[in-house]
């Protein structure tokens, strides 16, 4: 048959590399089971649940430093040239892309609950509903929600706001020193990236304890409280996940890891620290200020 | 592990068939034996194969839950079970048909060929490639583990609610609703791996020279769905995300009380669920022209036409999920856009149908086991799409909505869209991956014991659902007895008749002993596209050396 | 270049025979659908 290709070995510096057999992603999937098996069986009382998610969470952990150290010690090794670095950034792309929507599926929840169900359930005809009495309005916990006094933006989160954009801007400022091989700038302005996130946790913290002690504003809340706690309780998780991956990456450069032209890991580190200070700015809009 | 597994010498062999390069990364030297060799792979073949096998098992599993629940149809009153049991049952036959046999079967598929279509050596990222699939195994343990726990007095058995968790029904469901949640959770990690996986694969992998607009359909196929993935299956981990604190943690969001909206689940699930229609059927639809093409040896018509199809078709996915709840209570305005969009999917779809009757026009036609699975396919996939249309009618779905008239359309739709297109890829790709032949007699017999069986189970469905019987109840009215007898043996003979399909795959990987002949390079005489440039079974790593596409 | 067995290719006459012949069925069966359709122009509900 007449084939439309040939195979004329293409040039021999464009090998791929496959890593190793490892029982890493196996094991991974374990430490998964145990802690979503804990779990549950946790949340219906019975004793051993929390043991065996502190196993799950246990594999999870040695997990993770292993494989990553492994893949650190490939790159330092030099088994990754431009083609498998390409594999990397795409990868990373399409992973921020996934947690865009699941972001998503909670902002559209929110805007779900404010532009059409509790104006829905205020408008209903009062000779039929359950809940002549509830107007609506935003802030709402619905119609028997516990009372509370709603977050408002121009204390903590405002500040918050500020530390967040502020540590955007030393990530880059250090991204700079990284491209034009100034290590001091690039490791103050880590530092002073994982300071500002660390600070950023410990004010939400805060909140949270105040929001529960004075305002009366818990999960329990109605909607609000719902939207509210979910959506920066996992933002807060992803700052907190992207604060561990920075001081990894600020370990790596104490290390002399990097060069100019080859740290991927730092710019995926980035692009995600980017990306949950662009979440925030949504919560902050949406959440607390309108 | 090696000796007893079928599987293992087929890719044994390949060892031995992979040229003598002097440079490995190791992988093949220091390649581990045994069960370890499959727990730690990072081989895209010996993964292609775990995601088929494990594929294959868990539609039994499924099935044989499927047929527990025909038994108890077969007559009106309650026979074998209480309703609780028969509610369980068919959630998790759906959660397992959707998740744990179509999905992975496709993802296998993608897998095994797309290096090899696209001359690369494996995938992009194989470490990711092996977790991606053992996250599989035990999210199917947990979706199942509540059965056996409350054998022993623990919970009150699986999840009861239909594979849709609709709230409130769910707030209120046992253990099982939280083992479904979080193996909905890992699914969903192992679905967003494989898609970055295959995305970048497609996107930083193909051979020198190989354009976007010259990649095989059945890749344009998985990237789509790949997109589709990645886009849903974090929607569906938020949605049952705060099923799980609207059950355990006092939040609001499907309850009116606290201001919140059940509708809104049925929102957040749809907006996956019915993505999640495409995302088993692209793969198919993509594979399908490659069999048309060889079978009727010329090439694919409408190669532009179908890869813009398909876009087209992942773009109006993600805005006609409201569909699935016309009677909910949509405000107007919201049913004509949502009717109007879905009917608008029939455009590219047509298109595809189209397509694939043009490729056999004037072919020189011939019709081995896989060809005839293409033929089925695409007269019962074209059933499922007119059903649909009658679906997609608001005024008219008033009366089908929630009928067996549902199910027998999404059984069209991946039944014989869906498994049927499965088969047709497993038999086309079956001979490349094992070295040998499958049995085509046999292949013969499984296609149209497949094909009468499966409408006789599901053609008296639609005339159960028009003339008013619900979905998902145990027992009904002594008018739908001999349409629901009808369908009990079908699904039987169904079932049974899918042994043949395990029987000759065991067959072709035990190859020269059970007298089959070896398969060359080519396989088919028609068959078109680097994948048959490589030996069968290809080298270990597939293109060491990537071909340069003319 | 094609191997022993279940892809033997075909003659040339035997190429161009199974052409017509798949040409012959596509326009019988595209007939029938519009004799069907036509047909269910005559049918009363």
């Amino acid at each position: 048959m007449n084939s439309p290709h040939s195979t004329t070995p293409s040039t021999p510096a464009t090998h791929y590399y496959v890593p190793q057999p490892s029982l890493y992603p196996f094991m991974l999937s374990g430490g998964m089971f145990l802690l979503a098996l804990g779990f549950v069986l946790k949340m219906h009382d019975y004793a051993p649940g929390p043991w065996i998610m502190l196993g799950g969470v246990g594999v999870i952990v040695y997990v993770m430093f292993n494989w990553f150290g492994r893949v650190i010690a490939e790159n330092q090794r030099g088994a990754y040239g431009d083609w498998e670095d390409k594999s990397f950034r795409h990868g990373m792309i399409w992973f921020i892309a996934s947690e865009v929507a699941f972001f998503a599926a909670f902002f559209g929840a929110l805007f779900y609950v404010r532009v059409l169900s509790v104006p829905a359930l205020a408008g209903m005809d009062p000779a039929f509903t359950l809940w002549p009495g509830f107007t609506g309005g935003w802030p709402s916990a619905g119609p028997q929600g516990a009372s509370f006094t709603p977050m408002g933006a121009w204390g903590i989160p405002a500040l918050n706001t500020a530390l967040l954009l502020t540590s955007g801007a030393t990530l880059t400022w250090a991204h700079w020193g990284m491209l034009q091989n100034r290590r001091s700038q690039l490791k103050l302005g880590l530092l002073a990236t994982i300071l500002l996130g660390a600070a950023f946790m410990g004010f939400q913290i805060w909140e949270y304890h105040h929001a529960y002690s004075e305002l009366g504003l818990t999960l329990g809340a109605g909607v609000y409280g719902a939207t509210f706690f979910l959506l920066t309780g996992f933002h807060g998780f992803h700052v907190t996940l992207g604060a561990i991956m920075l001081t990894v990456v600020y370990g790596r450069c104490l290390k002399g890891h990097f060069n100019a032209e080859r740290h991927f890991a730092f710019e995926g580190v980035a692009w995600y620290w980017h990306f949950v200070d662009v979440v925030w700015l949504g919560l902050f809009v949406f959440v607390y200020w309108l | 592990m090696s000796q007893d597994h079928p599987a293992a010498r087929s890719l044994d062999r390949s060892d031995d068939a992979a040229p003598p390069h002097a440079h490995t990364d190791g992988a093949q030297h220091a390649a581990p034996h045994g069960l370890l060799r499959w727990l730690m792979t990072t081989n895209h073949k010996d993964i292609g194969s775990m995601y088929l096998i494990f594929s294959l098992f868990m539609f039994f599993v499924g099935g044989a839950m499927i047929l527990a629940v025909r038994a108890e149809l077969f007559q009106p009153g309650l026979q074998l079970m209480q309703p609780e049991f028969f509610n369980q049952l068919i959630g998790v036959h759906a959660l397992v048909m959707i998740f744990a046999a179509l999905m992975p079967a496709a993802t296998g598929f993608a897998n095994w060929q797309i290096p090899l279509m696209i001359g690369a050596p494996d995938m992009a990222l194989p470490r990711i490639n092996n977790w991606g699939f053992w996250l599989l195994p035990p999210a199917a343990v947990l979706l199942m583990l509540p059965f056996a726990l409350a054998v022993f007095g623990i919970g009150d058995g699986a999840l009861a609610t239909g594979w849709t968790f609709y709230a409130p029904l769910s707030v209120q469901g046992g253990i099982g609703v939280d083992f479904a949640i979080f193996a909905v959770h890992i699914l969903g990690v192992s679905s967003i791996l494989g898609s970055i996986n295959i995305i970048v694969t497609i996107f930083n992998l193909r051979a020198p020279g190989m354009t976007m607009m010259k990649l095989p359909l059945f890749c344009w196929g998985w990237l789509v769905t790949a997109f589709l993935l990645i886009a849903t299956i974090p929607v569906l981990a938020g949605a049952v995300t705060m099923l799980l604190t609207d059950r355990h943690f006092g939040t609001s969001f499907f309850n009116a009380a606290g201001g919140g909206d059940p509708i809104l689940f049925q929102h957040l699930f749809w907006f996956f669920g019915h993505p999640e229609v495409y995302i088993l059927l692209l793969p198919v639809w993509g594979l399908m022209p490659h069999v048309l093409a060889t079978f009727s040896r010329k090439p694919v018509y409408g190669y532009k036409a179908q890869v813009y199809s398909f876009i087209a078709i992942g773009v109006l996915a993600v805005v006609v999920w409201a569909h699935h709840f016309f009677t909910a209570g949509l405000p107007v305005p919201a049913l004509l856009y949502f009717m109007y969009s879905t009917m608008a999917i029939s455009l590219p779809l047509a298109v595809l149908f189209y397509c694939w009757i043009a490729t056999m026009w004037r072919g020189a036609m011939s019709f081995e086991t896989p060809m005839l699975f293409a033929q089925g396919f695409i007269v019962l996939f074209g059933i499922a799409g007119l059903t649909g249309l009658v679906l997609a009618d608001v005024a008219a779905d008033a009366q089908y909505h929630h009928s067996y008239f549902v199910v027998a359309h999404f059984h069209y739709a991946l039944f014989a869209g869906g498994i049927m297109g499965v088969m047709t890829g497993a038999y086309y790709w079956l001979p490349k991956w094992t070295g040998h032949m499958f049995d085509e007699r046999l292949g013969k017999a499984h296609f149209w014991l497949t094909v009468i069986s499966f409408n006789l189970t599901f053609m008296p469905q639609f005339f159960l659902g028009l003339a008013g019987m619900p979905r998902r109840i145990p027992d009904y009215a002594l008018q739908f007895a001999e349409f629901n007898a009808i369908s009990t043996v079908g699904a039987f003979i169904l079932g049974l008749s899918q042994l043949i399909f395990a029987w000759n795959v065991v067959k072709s990987i035990r190859g020269a002993r059970n007298g089959l002949p070896r398969a060359d390079e080519r396989v088919w005489e028609g068959a078109q596209g680097l994948e048959w440039e490589l030996s069968s079974p290809p080298p270990h790593h597939s293109w060491e050396v990537q071909p340069v596409v003319k | 270049m094609n191997s022993e067995e279940e892809a033997a290719m075909f003659a040339p006459e035997e190429l161009a025979r199974r052409r017509a012949a798949s040409r012959r069925l596509a326009w019988a069966l595209g007939a029938a659908v519009v004799a069907l359709y036509l047909l269910g122009l005559f049918v009363k509900r």
